[in-house]
């Protein structure tokens, strides 16, 4: 891998970690904040505008979640939150129960196919979030 | 091999027209934070899926050494776009600029997995089934002679249009070409 770390290094000065680092991570690029529990190829299934669940390349077992359009939760809905405030990191349990909260009311009425896979997408992000116990470090600049 | 080039001059159908070719360079960023996560397999899918080139890591082709007539392949990358759309469905940078973003679609046949082999760390193996490959893009001038390329993943498949992503037209404000 020294021949790749090097072109990275040298194209986008990036250093290659030699291990995995399970955490959750802020894209700017696309406004997004991802956590993949494992280093492999993933397969990003979109549950609606806000939530995209990660599985393994069967497609059968879930391994991340992305939460997109974050700078819009967190100026809507987190940044007011208390526990926030002088915290060092956010827990992304907060964050799901944030986009829970706004669009709760269409989930708990509606019946359709659709709503239970968003109620699944959700359960599943959810439990992910606090099975792993995913926290987001260095959450304020995304309001910067 | 010129990779500061390979990055930066990234060959693309045009969203203006399919038939002739823009330029990409890949966001400095996404790359920096895909690298300090250790996300191997993402990096490797950027060097292939995207930019169409095998991951340059020792002794590339060791474990593919029985399938000579099909390796090194040239399978080109983003060059093979058979799909464009345009607009993400969702807020963005919280100021609504996902209308500007392109999404080509791919179907690759292959991609290099990451193995912690002594040989050769990078190993190619069949698509994930039923899922396309999508590589994000933005344009800034609207000849889209040059644009960023934001981000790349797998996605599922359209049950009916199976080169297509699942729920295209939900997901997306229109199809380019």
């Amino acid at each position: 891998m020294e021949q790749l770390t090097n072109i990275l290094s040298e194209v986008f000065d990036a250093k290659l970690s030699s291990d995995f680092v399970k955490r959750a991570v802020y894209y700017p690029s696309m406004d997004f904040v991802e956590y993949v529990a494992s280093d492999t190829v993933c397969v990003s299934d979109r549950i609606d505008e806000f939530l995209t669940i990660i599985r393994d390349a069967s497609q059968e077992n879930v391994i991340g979640f992305k939460l997109k359009g974050f700078r819009y939760i967190f100026e809507t809905q987190l940044k007011t939150l208390p526990e926030i405030n002088d915290a060092d990191f956010l827990p992304m349990v907060n964050a799901i129960e944030a986009i829970l909260t706004t669009i709760g009311n269409v989930l708990l009425e509606c019946h359709a196919p659709e709503s239970e896979k968003r109620r699944k997408g959700y359960e599943q992000a959810k439990e992910l979030a606090m099975r792993d116990n995913v926290k987001l470090d260095d959450f304020q600049k995304i309001a910067a | 091999m010129d990779w500061t080039l390979a990055f930066t001059n990234i060959s693309a159908p045009s969203p203006c027209n399919k038939s002739e070719n823009c330029t990409l360079t890949v966001d400095k960023e996404l790359v920096a934070l895909t690298a300090e996560m250790g996300m191997n397999n993402k990096i490797f899918e950027m060097f292939y899926n995207v930019v169409g080139h095998p991951p340059p890591v020792n002794n590339i082709g060791y474990h593919e050494k029985g399938e000579l007539k099909d390796f090194p392949d040239h399978w080109a990358g983003l060059r093979r776009a058979h799909a464009l759309f345009k607009g993400i469905k969702r807020p963005r940078n919280y100021n609504g600029h996902a209308e500007k973003v392109h999404i080509y679609v791919m179907k690759p046949q292959h991609i290099y997995k990451y193995v912690a082999h002594m040989a050769c760390s990078a190993k190619r193996i069949e698509a994930p089934a039923k899922a396309v490959f999508l590589v994000y893009a933005e344009f800034e001038i609207e000849n889209c002679t040059h644009g960023t390329i934001l981000n790349w993943e797998w996605v599922p498949a359209d049950a009916e249009q199976p080169d297509l992503p699942d729920n295209h037209a939900e997901r997306y404000d229109e199809r380019i070409w």
